[in-house]
């Protein structure tokens, strides 16, 4: 159960002055006396107040000047560390896309000559032969995949200096 | 690729204004001030609460990087220390989840910097006092320490201490009275024992 005395505020207010001995005087030194809560109070914060001077004192903190030179160089530290991530993030994403289109071209491209040669028979056949030399269309596939497959390389390059400028 | 450090130095409409000033994210001479006036405090609270000095030490390096990492902007100079000692206390409670903590090994001052406590306090009391303590704020859970020391070393507000160790104010005064007590009791057990 929470039982506060009214006193306690100024009792702190006088301990942390750290003289509550001298301004508490006679009074002050009964009340606390007979209150349970005020006792624990001066009791506690008394030690905290003179360990929390020591402390103060004996803090082996760095200088500022220190502090600060450390936080920029590990700042720099990471955000190097972050734009290499990304790199290589978009570098290895951008090759398994390339690669899995290139499979994707390849395999179209088998489909196509596949077709191709179809077509080839059937217009050999039915059709006139200035006609039939129409299968120039498969001699487009191989530099159509090779433009497609210079985009992709290209493209981690590309992204690269779009994030650098942000 | 040039790293950019998240410092942004803004200039101020209102020169010598010192609310926006403070609203501002650190530059190199604000942050060295605020360091200067709030890191040995901050080293006090951590190696109270882990009961580590040289955890204390790494850990108020790291608090402070990530403070200036966060580059959070504060309404004014109580916000800012408020935030300080928050992440302080997340760090903390972090590194005693993890098991870091050595136990209590609370340095016991010198005859110098007894002296420079007071005049009029004995020093041999004041050592045996500090050993008490220490040996008092072990047996208190890391919550309990964290209130005790915010509130009476420190001299925190309720909703000082709310905002730093992340509970209502409504609850600071009930568990502060109940840590209280407790590490009063363990302070008289620790006395009374010879």
């Amino acid at each position: 159960m929470t039982t506060v005395c009214e006193r306690e505020e100024l009792l702190l207010e006088v301990v942390r002055a750290g003289r509550w001995t001298q301004i508490g005087g006679e009074e002050l030194s009964s009340h606390i006396a007979a209150c349970t809560s005020c006792a624990e109070l001066v009791a506690v914060a008394s030690a905290l107040a003179v360990d929390h001077q020591a402390a103060l004192h004996d803090a082996p903190v760095p200088p500022s000047g220190l502090v600060w030179w450390r936080m920029q160089k590990r700042a720099r530290e990471e955000a190097l560390r972050a734009a290499n991530r990304t790199v290589t993030t978009i570098q290895a994403v951008s090759i398994a896309a390339g690669v899995a289109i290139a499979l994707l071209i390849l395999g179209t491209f088998a489909d196509m000559q596949s077709l191709l040669h179809g077509a080839k028979e059937f217009m050999t056949i039915h059709l006139p032969a200035h006609v039939a030399s129409g299968s120039a269309m498969s001699q487009w596939s191989v530099p159509l995949a090779l433009a497609v497959l210079t985009c992709f390389a290209l493209a981690p390059v590309a992204l690269y200096f779009a994030f650098a400028r942000d | 690729m040039a790293a950019t450090v998240a410092m942004h130095e803004t200039t101020l409409t209102a020169a010598g204004d010192t609310a926006a000033a403070a609203a501002l994210p650190m530059d190199e001479e604000t942050f060295r001030a605020f360091y200067d006036r709030t890191a040995r405090g901050l080293w006090s609270y951590l190696s109270r609460i882990t009961g580590d000095r040289q955890l204390a030490d790494d850990l108020v390096q790291e608090t402070y990087y990530r403070f200036f990492r966060a580059g959070a902007v504060h309404a004014d100079e109580n916000h800012r220390r408020n935030s300080l000692f928050q992440i302080a206390t997340n760090l903390g409670r972090d590194a005693m989840r993890r098991g870091r903590r050595r136990g209590t090994d609370v340095a016991l001052p010198d005859e110098e910097s007894a002296a420079a406590l007071t005049v009029t306090t004995d020093i041999a009391a004041t050592i045996a006092g500090r050993a008490d303590l220490a040996k008092a704020m072990a047996r208190l859970t890391p919550s309990q320490r964290e209130l005790v020391w915010l509130a009476y070393a420190q001299g925190a507000s309720h909703q000082d201490i709310a905002d730093i160790v992340g509970v209502k104010v409504g609850s600071v005064k009930s568990l502060l009275f109940r840590a209280r007590r407790k590490l009063a009791g363990f302070l008289g057990g620790e006395r009374s024992t010879p």
